[in-house]
């Protein structure tokens, strides 16, 4: 029995993860704007949505959830034309 | 940094217009020995390429010293993740890591400036000679020619080893498998096979591809270096997976192998393949499928090791004229334990190839190089490729070898035989040190059917048997010098008509009468 409940835990727990909606953004200021920009004009639902701080980002917004990914961040653009530059 | 790159970024930021699109992504759930759970990616495809997403949290400028990408390859899909290789340093790949996905299947770059160059099994060149300019891009995974785009087997490749191009012949497109223990010279025929493809005219000398799996750098910097000095590098590709490279590389360096040269097979040329060695594959397979928790079977190799041999070798072939002609020949190498042809792996490539060329140890070590066992060795299309000449020359050769062979157990009670028996005996043991031949000195076809033609004419019957090689090479060096005129006739005809064994029978004479000394039993 403890196994078996033990397992549920673990499909409760992935399932979680991936219903699990990311929105990463560069610094608090930004949320608004990035909310906007992710859901294309009209607010993205505060209570489905996680809303991480990350600095590296250096501005822009990531959306992670439900095996999708949104890049919209400076550092991904930046790192694109370094690359673009580079090759 | 640099003026030039400076502007470089200013031009591509004036121009840039930021694109976010979706991107269908999973999570890295556990890595270990080169595998990875993937949590997600419930659209991917078998085969298809995957991204780790290395720049996660790190800072812009740890991420562009980032050097490569790091990609992996879906092999298992399951309920509820997919589960893939990773194809290069697993010590990047941490638990948590965004896996993106590509759409795409593996592919490998080809084209002639590949010749000459040293690639590992996803094409990128490790030869420090910079990268591809403008290749092509072949999947390494393809769905082999079907029954209508095929034609017969009809044109020779010749190795340049008289024992093979005679007794057991091999023609464009098709798969003969060398096997044999190891240190027997299996690898020693695959690189004669190359050296010998420069006495070919440009326009039909084959590409060659030689894959080296799990072998030794040193080895395989060695054969490098033979190729470079036999002037033969310059139309062959090495595509090495060496014995430190992980499993999936090893798994995947034969399919890249067949992959760039069906691009040349599609342009219409003919291509030679090595695949040096499928056991060494199997094993890397089988390694690959346990990680991946399949079902192991028989010797703990996955049930579908028959179909990753079967599918690699059936893309050997002969394109239809109207698919251009092109041709693929396959030249497996199986390493046997003890000469036991019978395992798993071996009888599996056996009953795939058109053939085989069975080495032993026995007779390497008795000096009869290339030690091939003539009984065992069995070419099933080649001699339908075999020129009219050579059949002409050979054709009761393999009978008399393998008879002698049989004979050859009497030799110890030689006061009790009979002459006719004596004599048959007499006359295999100087055919045996007429197909000796030394490693890295492949013959032209022409001097072999002059030889050969020699040889069963009765030549050497009174030459020591110690002193037939000697005999052979001068009579060859003879050939070259006083009749070249026949030996170009014999290339450009292929037939060995009358008036060409008048000539050849005139040049014997002239050589025994030059030669007498060398022609006395004792």
């Amino acid at each position: 029995m403890p196994r078996i409940a033990k397992a549920f835990e673990r499909l409760a727990a992935r399932e979680e993860a991936r219903a699990k909606i990311t929105l990463t953004i560069a610094n608090q200021q930004d949320e608004q704007r990035a909310r906007q920009e992710a859901s294309g004009g009209s607010d993205l639902p505060k209570q489905r949505i996680e809303v991480e701080v990350n600095p590296t980002l250096i501005g822009g917004w990531r959306l992670e959830g439900q095996e999708s990914l949104i890049d919209a961040s400076y550092k991904k653009h930046l790192l694109a034309i370094y690359t673009a530059a580079t090759a | 940094m640099d003026s030039s790159i400076v502007e470089k970024i200013v031009k591509e930021i004036e121009g840039y217009a930021p694109k976010a699109h979706s991107e269908h992504v999973g999570r890295v759930t556990a890595v270990g020995d080169g595998v990875v759970a993937i949590d997600g990616l419930s659209k991917a495809v078998m085969s298809e390429v995957i991204i780790f997403e290395e720049g996660k949290g790190k800072k812009l400028e740890d991420a562009m010293s980032e050097s490569t990408v790091l990609y992996g390859l879906i092999l298992n899909l399951e309920e509820d993740g997919v589960r893939a290789s990773i194809l290069g340093d697993t010590a990047r790949v941490v638990e948590g890591m965004t896996v993106k996905s590509t759409g795409k299947i593996l592919m490998v770059p080809s084209g002639d400036e590949l010749l000459g160059r040293v690639v590992n099994a996803l094409g990128e060149p490790i030869d420090g000679r910079g990268p591809f300019k403008n290749p092509t891009m072949m999947p390494v995974e393809r769905q082999a020619s079907g029954v209508i785009d095929r034609k017969s087997v009809s044109v020779p490749l010749q190795t340049g080893i008289k024992a093979i191009d005679s007794m057991i012949p091999i023609g464009r497109g098709q798969r003969e498998l060398i096997i044999g223990d190891r240190s027997t010279g299996k690898t020693t025929i695959a690189i004669d096979t190359i050296i010998n493809q420069k006495n070919e005219p440009a326009e039909k000398r084959p590409i060659c591809i030689y894959v080296a799996i799990g072998q030794k750098e040193s080895k395989t910097a060695r054969i490098m270096q033979q190729l470079r000095e036999q002037g033969a590098l310059e139309y062959t590709i090495i595509v090495d997976a060496p014995a430190s490279a992980p499993a999936t590389l090893q798994y995947l360096a034969p399919f890249a192998g067949a992959a760039i040269g069906e691009y040349f097979m599609d342009q219409g040329k003919d291509v030679l393949v090595i695949y040096d060695d499928l056991s060494k594959q199997a094993v890397a397979y089988r390694q690959l499928s346990l990680l991946l928790r399949r079902p192991p079977g028989r010797e703990a190799y996955p049930g579908d090791i028959f179909y990753l041999h079967s599918r690699l070798l059936e893309r050997a072939c002969r394109l239809s004229d109207e698919k251009g002609g092109g041709s693929l020949t396959a030249l497996p190498i199986i390493e046997t334990l003890e000469g036991d042809i019978s395992a798993y792996i071996p009888t599996n490539v056996i009953s795939i190839t058109d053939g085989q060329i069975f080495l032993m140890t026995d007779l390497f070590n008795k000096g009869v190089r290339p030690a091939i066992d003539v009984g065992l060795s069995v070419s099933r299309v080649g001699s339908s490729a075999q020129t009219k000449a050579m059949k002409s020359v050979a054709g009761t050769l393999k009978l008399e070898l393998a008879q002698f062979r049989e004979l050859e157990a009497f030799m110890q009670f030689a006061q009790d035989l009979d002459k006719a028996t004596a004599d048959r005996i007499a006359s295999g043991q100087r055919m045996v040190e007429v197909l000796k031949q030394k490693n890295g000195e492949p013959i032209s076809f022409e001097k072999q059917v002059a030889i050969l033609y020699a040889a069963t004419h009765a030549f050497f019957a009174d030459v020591a048997i110690a002193k037939v090689t000697e005999v052979e090479k001068q009579f060859a060096d003879y050939l070259d010098g006083q009749h070249s005129k026949t030996l170009s006739e014999i290339k450009k005809s292929g037939v060995v008509s009358e008036d060409l064994k008048k000539e050849l029978n005139r040049a014997m004479e002239e050589f025994k009468l030059a030669h007498a000394e060398l022609f006395t039993t004792k």
